[in-house]
């Protein structure tokens, strides 16, 4: 619902701010891309080999790892692995006090090292920011070149649906250069970001882009 | 309330031995970054797609507002709509006694400062807090962010380690990695005790209703989630039609701001899940005054990544404190005499050079200097910004170059007084300032007027 | 993006070129408009000088006095109308002209008048298509870049591409070339110790190359810049680009 008071006055100011006669009919709100046809070139490459190699470079830029494992099944043991590996505690169902938490990717975009992750429930809204190491899992096929129309779909489809929750994208662990612009990992999010990308033949994974 | 261009601020910083070195190599670093970011991709065409777009967005914002306005709602949120800062902070104050708030843990937002809003929580005796980390240095050193991105940009990292160990009663280090922890974990607690969590917002869509926070230290997701009810405080100027839009900023922002690609975070507030809150208060605050003015206007296209303020070379000598209100630098001097009004703030245009550094780095290309002129001109027709000395010196100067016969006396008399400054009446009061690091041009014996009469 | 004016009509050899020079050159700096008319005759480019021209409005526009600089934008218009191209040697009179009289008022005679001014270095170069001039200048040089030209009129190269052309000339780039010098009209006696904190960077940079002559296409910011090493005692000398170009 919306607070009616001032909703009038504040409209009818923006309408004259703008030059609009007064009872002049506002066009009733036809959302349209404001201008030109496309975005981005969407690459049509959809060579997933390549566009997972491309994304575990970006995001290696901006200190994230990237691991691939062959396909689905292989996961959770790759799961147990980091987990094991990195000393964390187990998985706790408190994210208060959980070391990692395992998000799903609904897409990745290579170009820039990002996935995104919707959480779409009151348990879950927090996963991505508590703990200090945050485990991203997505299947080869949520691979995408670009930030694009395509890419962000699942986001539009959400939208559309009337989901709850968030939707974020994340590009990296957190971080800030709040203090004489140097670059600190962590800040108030994880510090560490590791994606799983399913899918991938550990062959393939050093196949020239 | 009266803005000035604080000369003593100038002057203070540019004898104080640190803080605008650390700022200048700060502000360098910053657009070295950017100029690397940008090199990369299709920069020029990204930048006239943005300022198109934007363009379109403000001709239609009545529409899109409303149209937003909707979605939200149908996301499950609440809209208000305030026209002034003060109205704003208000029914921020009654959301939050409604809910029974006792702290509010805030993101990043500018229009916040506008707001004053740390000012009316405490007086109400709700708890504000800044999690943001330049934000919440600034916060503990009751100062002001002097920088739209970078709070704390003012500060010297031996300065913020001498606050944490005053304040916060930690072992002195001024180390930014042991800082940063140190505020990490303080605010910890803060975020899952908070009864409200307040966010700006970078970019409202209108097509879907859903508000979008650009932000990299994940203090923005800790705000706007773990508190039972959420509150996006937001510019009327960030509605953008639709979500392939919101492409276009997104490969600008971060490169413009930080140097980055993307930043680490671009929230996406979907609707309140079960049984939390989710409210927008649109302001005006004075954006209304701007979209009336069809020049001025393009300083609402303004996406705040602060690449302005970082190339300017004014900014980068006294930093963001001699602005004297909320946003400073280039984009500041032009929206603040229309946002506060040009009889309070109208020198501020003044205080630049009109070097036009600003425009060339700017991602949505607003004419910045332009604007900044635009503004002088308001500030003169309104008397807010010359004496009444100096428009009759001016108006009698124009007189005497509308004719052969006047510019002749203006030399001769330049020639009499042998000061270079005769030629410009009004500055002659000044010529001491011209003098105290600079020898007066002199008068030559002959005018090339003269000599090609003469040839 | 660059904002230069390129002719949409070619120079046609025997058209009058219209000399505008900006009156604190006229009264302070003669030399310059001489060097101006010396290196065109050298060309052989036909010359005219409306004498009655004053002030192109650029201090009343700056100030904020729109009024004022409206009157002297038309009354430019009424001087130059006459003629097809109009040369100035300054990158911020000429960008008045030619940028800010449309702002001022656009579509008016002023401003269809003022679109015909050309920067010297950018009419010799883009207009003339004459990089070398004939000039020879044994010393050593660096180039102040007066913002307004580089910015509003996007001329940059033209100049650099002259002085590497004049004979015996040695360029050395200026480190921070970009950067504002802090003149800004009015701005040098409103905000002098700004002004002046800027121009000591500039007077820092300059000095540190080493050259002999601080060389620029502006006298506005040589006088600032030039008026601070003259105070400081310093050995580099400033010379307007015409100057170097009219020397042989
Ligand atoms: S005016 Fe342009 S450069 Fe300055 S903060 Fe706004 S968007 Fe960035």
């Amino acid at each position: 619902m919306t607070d009616d008071s001032g909703r009038a006055s504040f409209l009818a100011r923006v309408a004259a701010a703008l030059g609009r006669k007064e009872g002049e009919p506002r066009p009733a709100a036809p959302i349209q891309r404001a201008v030109g046809a496309s975005t981005f070139d969407e690459e049509t490459t959809r060579d997933a080999a390549a566009l997972a190699i491309r994304f575990r470079d970006e995001l290696g830029l901006v200190s994230g790892e990237t691991v691939f494992v062959p396909d689905v099944g292989g996961v959770d043991a790759e799961i147990e692995r980091i987990v094991r590996s990195r000393g964390l505690g187990p998985a706790e169902s408190d994210l208060k006090k959980a070391d990692y938490a395992v998000l799903r990717a609904e897409a990745l975009i290579a170009d820039t090292g990002t996935a995104l992750v919707i959480e779409r429930t009151a348990e879950r809204r927090l996963a991505p920011y508590l703990p200090r190491t945050c485990i991203v899992v997505a299947d080869s096929d949520a691979l995408f070149p670009t930030m694009s129309s395509a890419s962000l779909a699942a986001l539009h489809a959400a939208a559309r649906r009337g989901d709850k929750g968030e939707a974020v994208l994340i590009t990296g662990p957190a971080r800030t250069a709040d203090i004489e612009k140097t670059l600190v990992l962590g800040a108030h999010g994880p510090r560490h970001l590791i994606v799983i990308i399913a899918g991938i033949q550990a062959a393939e994974k050093d196949a020239p882009s | 309330m009266t803005i000035h261009f604080d000369r003593k601020q100038v002057h203070d910083d540019l004898h104080s031995p640190s803080a605008p070195a650390v700022l200048d190599s700060s502000m360098r670093r910053a657009v070295e970054h950017k100029h690397a970011a940008q090199a990369l991709i299709a920069w020029d065409e990204l930048r006239e797609r943005a300022h198109e777009i934007k363009a379109y967005a403000i001709e239609h914002l009545d529409e899109l507002l409303v149209r937003f306005e909707s979605e939200f709602i149908a996301r499950g949120g609440r809209v208000l709509w305030t026209q002034t800062a003060d109205e704003a902070a208000s029914r921020f104050l009654d959301i939050c006694r409604t809910h029974g708030a006792r702290s509010v843990v805030k993101g990043k937002s500018m229009v916040s400062e506008e707001l004053e809003l740390n000012a009316r929580l405490t007086a109400a005796g709700i708890d504000p807090v800044e999690t943001d980390l330049g934000e919440y240095i600034v916060q503990l050193a009751g100062e002001r962010p002097t920088h739209i991105i970078a709070p704390a940009i003012h500060m010297s990292r031996q300065d913020v380690g001498s606050l944490f160990e005053r304040k916060l009663k930690v072992d002195y280090t001024d180390d930014p990695e042991v800082l940063s922890e140190i505020a990490r974990v303080r605010l910890r607690q803060r975020y899952l005790d908070a009864g409200v969590g307040m966010t700006g917002a970078n970019f409202g869509i209108a097509e879907t209703g859903t508000v979008v926070v650009v932000e990299n230290e994940g203090n923005g997701g800790l705000s706007s989630q773990a508190p039972p009810v959420q509150i996006v405080v937001m510019g009327i100027e960030k509605v953008i039609p639709t979500l392939d839009d919101l492409i276009v900023f997104l490969q600008l922002l971060a490169r413009s701001g930080t140097g980055q690609k993307m930043s680490t975070y671009v929230h996406h507030f979907l609707g309140p899940v079960d049984g939390r809150a989710m409210y927008c208060i649109f302001v005006d605050a004075g954006r209304t005054a701007l979209l009336a003015d069809p020049v001025a206007r393009e300083s609402l296209y303004c996406i705040r990544c602060g690449a302005c303020l970082n190339v300017c070379p004014i900014y980068r000598r006294v930093g963001g404190g001699a602005y004297g209100w909320v946003y400073p630098g280039p984009i500041g001097s032009v929206i603040t005499p229309s946002m506060v009004g040009v009889e309070d703030a109208g020198e501020l245009p003044f205080a630049s050079t009109l070097c036009g550094a600003c425009a060339v780095e700017c991602p949505v290309k607003i004419d910045l200097p332009h604007l900044l002129v635009h503004q002088r001109a308001r500030a003169v027709d309104e008397g807010a910004a010359s004496s009444p000395f100096e428009n009759a010196a001016v108006a009698s100067w124009t007189r005497a170059m509308s004719s052969s016969r006047g510019y002749s006396f203006a030399v001769l008399a330049a020639r009499v007084g042998g000061a270079a400054s005769s030629m410009l009446p009004w500055i002659s009061p000044a010529a001491r300032a011209w003098s105290k690091e600079r020898s007066m041009p002199k008068v030559a014996s002959m005018t090339f007027k003269d000599w090609w009469r003469e040839r | 993006m660059s904002r230069a004016g390129t002719a949409s009509e070619a120079y046609a050899p025997g058209d009058t070129v219209a000399l505008f020079i900006p009156c604190f050159i006229d009264v302070l700096f003669p030399s310059v408009g001489k060097a101006v008319v010396s290196i065109f005759e050298r060309l052989g480019v036909d010359l005219a000088y409306p004498e009655d021209q004053t002030c192109c409005g650029q201090p009343a526009f700056n100030g904020g006095h729109r009024k004022e600089a409206l009157e002297l934008a038309a009354r430019f218009g009424d001087v130059f109308e006459e003629y097809k191209w109009i040369v100035v040697p300054s990158g911020s009179c000429g960008a008045m002209a030619k940028r800010f009289y449309s702002t001022l008022d656009p579509g008016s005679k002023g401003a269809t008048v003022g679109a015909r001014v050309f920067d010297l270095a950018t009419f010799l170069v883009d207009v003339l298509g004459t990089v070398d001039v004939g000039a020879r200048f044994p010393h050593s040089v660096t180039m102040l870049d007066g913002c307004h030209g580089r910015r509003e009129l996007g001329c940059t190269d033209a100049a650099r591409r002259l002085l590497e052309a004049v004979g015996d000339i040695e360029y050395r780039e200026l480190p921070a070339i970009e950067e504002c010098c802090g003149f800004g009209g009015l701005f040098s006696v409103k905000f002098d110790a700004l002004s002046t904190s800027m121009g000591s960077a500039k007077c820092a940079n300059a000095t540190a190359t080493g050259a002999e002559y601080l060389v620029s296409g502006d006298s506005s910011c040589l006088m600032h810049v030039g008026g601070m090493l003259d105070h400081r005692g310093s050995n580099l000398k400033t010379v307007h680009l015409a100057e170097v170009l009219a020397s042989r």
